[in-house]
């Protein structure tokens, strides 16, 4: 395996890890107008904070 | 692009209310452009939805909010609604509420809009199903109808955009105008004379919110001493009993009805409606049980031969692009096994099984549009409330057959916080989407070769319902134990039977499988990377050569059992990273069956189940057992062996093999949503240890049994 090639499965392989540890985490962040409280996608966020 | 501005600085708000399918997400997608899905039975809609559309050059924002019948809300979707329209005078409150009514079942519209008319903000009604009446024999008196209402109306068939541009006119008639409704709702004679005795201690105070504060117990805005008096009044008019949501309840109802008495006519006498006709039989406890039956039989097997041919198409277009892309890459043989075997290869795995989720998501599709899956939930409610939760947990059920995380957010529906959980609980085990690729390979592989196709489409058709099986005592055992408490009753409206609408069952099929391609084929996409990776790594000329040596200490028999090429490329993998991982964990999936190799398939799927076909598809492409030349992985795992020359797969170990993928919970994106809607780490927890404990536990039986039979 000649640097380029090497280089080039190196980084195809990182950007594979990124990509799946994003994958991994992502869905467990907090989703924009959920409500921590009672968990539904609505105004009482305010009442429950 | 002008955007409106309202006193608040901002794009006006309009949001669509009204009762469970009365077909606000239709309007919303006629108004909007959106595709937000649609469903032929109440409880679709769970959450908030925003889009915009255009009235000139001004943009207008449009929420679409879950169904309620009355602004007393029961389950979580309907307190996502309730507060929209509850928000008065927050920035996010709406500027028109479009009151979307069934023309149909005025009366049961008519007393939800009685509710929200008191709300103060100006409201569009907009009349729905005036087909279904016309149908029925009857007829609406609009101007009278406009007049009892206090507002104009306007009739929309959304579905061919007919009256969307009058609607249109008429919100931006109401968002400059802002007219907001006086109903004359006649109250009894005694709760008037209450209420004006308040007023005359309280002349600030409206009659409208003396009568909520009186009949409804509402404290909303009222200071220690007028609530004092209130509560007073109330005492003396009601005593102690809580009879003032009756009372109030009756009143809109008779208002109610006498607009329909005054503005619906009977121009004709209809006996027997089509849907009640159908209804004999489709919810007959024996005819309606058997039809279900047969129905979901023949959907499975049309799922099953239907798509046979398209994959056969996928399969050759993929070894097509091989053929294509591999002579570009000959001079770098680690970047060709790369791009071949982790990308192509991993994608194409997945790609090859999208026939089976469009088939499935079309009859979905054409059920759901159909009305007919209102009787099933209907048909359930006797067997989900055996378990102690009600017919109202089978959308969310059926829901998750598509995908787990709407499954789940479906469950809002359920009427309380434990059948809730409950349901939530369960939700993973029904067979999603992600696991049908794993059973067809496998029933494609062992069971359709030696029973036939028949038997290989009823063998897709169980699969399905080993989830539904196993989550009857999961149910039963959250129920009666750890999620005891009192039920609230089952009441679901069974919507009108109707032709599917074949332009929503395209967008339903189209976004399913475009969405099943992005989410799953990204994380596809890399995990194959990785897997290739792991499975290539480490290598050398020093480790090949003492490879070459072992296989030359064979003996002759041993060495015409397998060529050099394949025992070198078998013991490569062995001493991978992956297969040292794998074999270093055998022994815990040995009793089910399972071999380092479909262990370390099984392993790389957990974050998404998905995953174990290019993962399985690599490791068997670079085993020595696959026969040269084939790329199938079918085959591959045919010829699979066990180190002492047993075969590794037999029809007793696909079972377990899909029996273990049908009840454990490898997707994180549904544990992420079980995080969210419970907002704990306890039930997502609780879920993966549960369902992973079963999963293991019943394939290590399937194959202790089927060792002792065969």
């Amino acid at each position: 395996m000649t640097i380029v090639e090497g280089t080039i499965v190196a980084l195809i392989v990182a950007l594979a890890l990124a990509i799946v540890v994003i994958k991994m985490v992502k869905p467990f962040g907090k989703a924009k107008g959920t409500c921590r409280a009672c968990g539904t996608t609505c105004s009482c966020e305010k009442a429950h904070k | 692009m002008l955007t409106v501005p309202d006193a608040r600085n901002r794009t006006p708000i309009v949001a669509l209310v009204g009762n469970p399918n009365s077909g606000k997400t239709s309007i919303f997608n006629a108004l909007t452009g959106a595709r937000q899905k649609i469903g032929n039975y109440p409880g679709v809609t769970v959450e908030k939805v925003s889009g915009t559309f255009q009235v000139g050059d001004s943009t207008i924002e449009c929420v679409d909010v879950p169904g309620l019948y009355s602004m007393t809300a029961v389950s979580a979707d309907e307190a996502v609604a309730a507060a929209v329209i509850e928000t008065i005078g927050q920035e996010t409150s709406p500027d028109v509420l479009v009151a979307v009514l069934d023309a149909s079942n005025l009366e049961r519209n008519l007393f939800f809009y009685s509710q929200i008319a008191e709300s103060g903000i100006p409201i569009v009604v907009v009349l729905t199903m005036t087909d279904v009446l016309e149908k029925e024999g009857k007829t609406l008196d609009l101007s009278a109808l406009e007049k009892r209402l206090g507002t104009g109306t306007t009739s929309v068939v959304a579905h061919k955009n007919s009256g969307v541009a009058e609607l249109k006119e008429a919100i931006d008639l109401a968002l400059k105008e802002r007219p907001a409704p006086e109903l004359e709702i006649g109250y009894p004679e005694i709760v008037t004379r209450a209420v004006n005795e308040i007023q005359i201690e309280f002349p600030h105070l409206s009659d409208k919110s003396v009568r909520r504060a009186l009949l409804l117990d509402s404290q909303d805005g009222l200071t220690a001493e007028e609530s004092a008096a209130i509560d007073r009044a109330r005492k003396a008019l009601l005593g102690e009993s809580a009879q003032g949501k009756t009372i109030d309840a009756q009143a809109r109802y008779a208002w109610a009805g006498s607009v329909c008495r005054e503005t619906v006519k009977t121009v004709r006498q209809v006996t027997k409606t089509a849907t009640e006709r159908l209804d004999w039989f489709f919810t007959h406890r024996f005819f309606g049980l058997l039809a279900f039956i047969v129905v979901m039989y023949l959907v499975f097997q049309s799922i099953y031969t239907l798509a046979e041919p398209l994959m056969g198409w996928i399969e050759s277009g993929i070894e097509w692009t091989k053929g294509i892309v591999g002579p570009i890459f000959d001079s770098t043989p680690t970047l060709q096994s790369l791009i071949l075997d982790g990308v192509i290869g991993g994608i194409g795995a997945v790609l090859v099984f999208l026939p089976q989720i469009c088939i499935l998501f079309f009859f979905i599709a054409v059920l759901e549009g159909t009305g007919y899956l209102g009787r099933a939930a209907f048909l359930m409610d006797r067997l989900l409330g055996w378990c102690g939760l009600n017919g109202r947990a089978f959308i969310p059920l059926l829901s998750s057959f598509a995908c787990a995380v709407p499954g789940i957010m479906a469950a809002r529906v359920m009427p309380d916080a434990k059948s809730r959980l409950a349901t939530i609980m369960v939700a993973p085990l029904m067979s999603c989407s992600a696991r049908l690729p794993v059973y067809v390979l496998l029933i494609g592989a062992f069971i359709e070769p030696k029973y036939g196709a028949t038997w290989a489409g009823f063998a897709l058709f169980l699969m399905h319902f080993v989830g539904l099986f196993v989550a009857i005592p999961v149910m039963l055992i959250l129920n009666k134990g750890i999620l005891k408490g009192k039920r609230l009753p089952f009441t679901l409206e069974l919507p009108r039977y109707q032709s599917p609408r074949w332009k929503d069952v395209g967008i339903s099929v189209y976004t399913r499988g475009r969405m099943f391609l992005q989410t799953a084929g990204t994380i596809i996409f890399a995990m194959s990377i990785l897997i290739w990776a792991l499975l290539y790594f480490p290598r050398s000329d020093a480790a090949f050569d003492s490879y070459r040596a072992d296989y030359s200490r064979l003996s002759v028999v041993q060495q015409g059992q397998f060529s050099e090429e394949n025992y070198v490329a078998q013991r490569q993998l062995r001493d991978s990273y992956l297969g040292k991982f794998g074999r270093a964990i055998e022994p815990v999936f040995v009793p089910a069956g399972f071999d380092w190799r479909l262990t370390t398939g099984i392993l790389a799927a957990f974050p998404a189940r998905e995953v174990v076909i290019p993962a399985l598809g690599i490791i068997f492409s670079l085993g020595g057992d696959v026969d040269e030349g084939s790329s199938d992985l079918r085959k591959a795992l045919e010829g699979a062996k066990w180190p002492d020359g047993r075969p590794l797969m037999t029809p007793w170990n696909a079972v377990s093999m899909m029996v273990f993928f049908a009840l454990c919970c490898q997707c994180m994106a549904t544990l992420a949503t079980i995080r969210r809607e419970t907002n704990s780490w306890k039930w997502p927890t609780a879920a993966f240890v549960y369902m992973t404990a079963l999963a293991y536990l019943a394939a290590a039986l399937i194959t202790w049994v089927g060792g002792l039979l065969s």
